[in-house]
């Protein structure tokens, strides 16, 4: 009879977790990983057809902030005109499936679509597969929005030893050639160019792609876990960072006519 | 295929330890053998265990498994595992049941995208404190051990046990621990199950 019992609650028990079956912590993904987010989201961006102003929100390092994300995505929700968002790297601190998939639970509650860049601590262990699953194939595209070009790219130099390769400097120079009826650039990525974690050896040369372009409104980052602004380069090329998710703030941008503005929020 | 430096070093391990009949060593000879499907050591594991203490109430297993390209890997684990039955019920003559046994187990994940140790020239100390190769996990399993007839006894099959066990990692359990409000425990317990055989 105990055994009868014991083997109904058994099977009642299995069929109830079947989603708790974990393979490894490791694995690049599961049956309800979802694929491709980032071209999703650029779909239904474009689906919508607004006014000429470009509003959107930058905000990163949303590694091991659960506890913060609710609010966030409410404080989103609440403003009005956000085209869209981005998570600008560090999505997970460890690089687990389980990361991506808490923080995917709380941006999908988005309203506006968001868009993911990578991090360096999305680069440990199988993150970097992780994300290609969950975002993006490529760690750098780009996209056209309302003349406004943003060309997201993978800044985590130290990830890849320094080897003169990240960021992909001929991919950024073909990315900033003036193009007809783009009237202003954002470059968006993880690890500000004035960081120890980016590519000494590259900096000159990113710089000079940015400000021969002459049209870059701004470089937008993460990484440092504080708001700031810094001009490295000419006092014509802002490089801003946003705070984490951790310590409750989220930058808002805005582009008006060809106006660019930025404002911090704290949640 | 090659194997990786990793993998190379966990087999020769594994070999050191994996039974040969030498006189005076008769405490190498495996006492169970253990299939698993789940719980965070591969799609399946297969591992080689040894009871612990004069009431056998301790279990060391040492299990290789794999989860393959198609399930979200290629990625070999390597584990050892340990756990303790406090609790045995007799049901019958038929099975033992230990419906609660606390557990510890350390995995190992081989390959070019884990570090066990951060590369010095590529890092500040500490850049990263955790290492992404080697996880620790805490267990509890519920296993029911059922008394194989003595039709079998020649078979040198004394039981066969069936179990499931829930793991978590460190990495879950200090994400758990600062997001308290928003991730439930229960979110970070990662189920298995399998089936043992004692000789």
């Amino acid at each position: 009879m105990k055994l009868r019992l014991f083997i109904l609650i058994s099977i009642i028990f299995l069929g109830f977790s079947c989603n708790k079956l974990e393979y490894s912590p490791n694995q690049k993904f599961d049956k309800d990983t979802p694929q491709n987010l980032n071209a999703v989201n650029l779909k239904r961006l474009f689906s919508v057809s607004g006014d000429d102003t470009i509003r959107f929100v930058l905000s990163g390092d949303s590694q091991r902030a659960y506890d913060d994300l609710p609010t966030f995505v409410d404080a989103v929700n609440a403003m009005t005109g956000i085209d869209f968002v981005f998570l600008n790297g560090d999505i997970s601190d460890f690089g687990l499936l389980q990361e991506f998939k808490w923080v995917e639970k709380y941006y999908s509650k988005l309203k506006s679509p968001y868009i993911a860049v990578i991090g360096n601590h999305d680069h440990v262990a199988n993150g970097v597969d992780i994300y290609k699953r969950f975002y993006s194939e490529e760690l750098d595209f780009s996209f056209n929005y309302k003349g406004v070009k943003f060309v997201c790219h993978n800044t985590n130099s130290r990830e890849y030893n320094f080897n003169g390769k990240v960021p992909d400097i001929n991919w950024l120079r073909m990315q900033f050639r003036p193009e007809e009826g783009v009237k202003g650039y954002f470059a968006v990525a993880h690890v500000p160019p004035n960081s120890s974690d980016f590519d000494n050896n590259l900096f000159d040369n990113y710089g000079k792609i940015l400000t021969d372009n002459g049209k870059v409104y701004a470089v937008l980052n993460a990484h440092v876990d504080k708001v700031g602004i810094k001009y490295p380069y000419t006092p014509a090329l802002p490089v801003i960072t946003t705070n984490s998710l951790y310590n409750k703030h989220f930058l808002v941008v805005e582009v008006v006519n060809n106006n660019f503005k930025y404002y911090d929020v704290a949640f | 295929m090659s194997l990786s430096k990793g993998t190379f070093f966990s087999l020769l391990l594994l070999s050191a330890i994996i039974p040969f009949k030498v006189k005076g060593q008769k405490f190498l000879i495996p006492q169970t053998a253990t299939i698993q499907r789940a719980g965070s050591i591969g799609y399946n594991s297969f591992g080689i265990g040894y009871n612990l203490f004069a009431n056998k109430r301790g279990s060391l297993d040492l299990a290789w498994g794999y989860v393959p390209k198609s399930k979200g890997g290629r990625q070999d684990i390597f584990a050892g595992k340990f756990a303790y039955r406090p609790f045995n019920l007799n049901i019958k003559n038929f099975a033992v049941l230990s419906p609660l046994n606390p557990g510890l187990f350390v995995t190992h994940h081989p390959g070019g995208t884990f570090h066990t140790i951060l590369d010095k020239d590529q890092y500040p100390d500490r850049y990263y404190w955790w290492s992404s190769a080697v996880r620790f996990h805490l267990s509890a399993s519920t296993e029911l051990k059922i008394n194989t007839p003595k039709s079998l006894a020649k078979t040198g099959i004394g039981q066969i046990a069936v179990y499931t066990e829930f793991n978590t990692n460190e990495l879950y359990f200090v994400s758990w621990f600062k997001n308290r409000k928003e991730i439930q425990l229960g979110e970070i317990f990662k189920l298995g199950f399998g089936v043992k055989v004692y000789f």
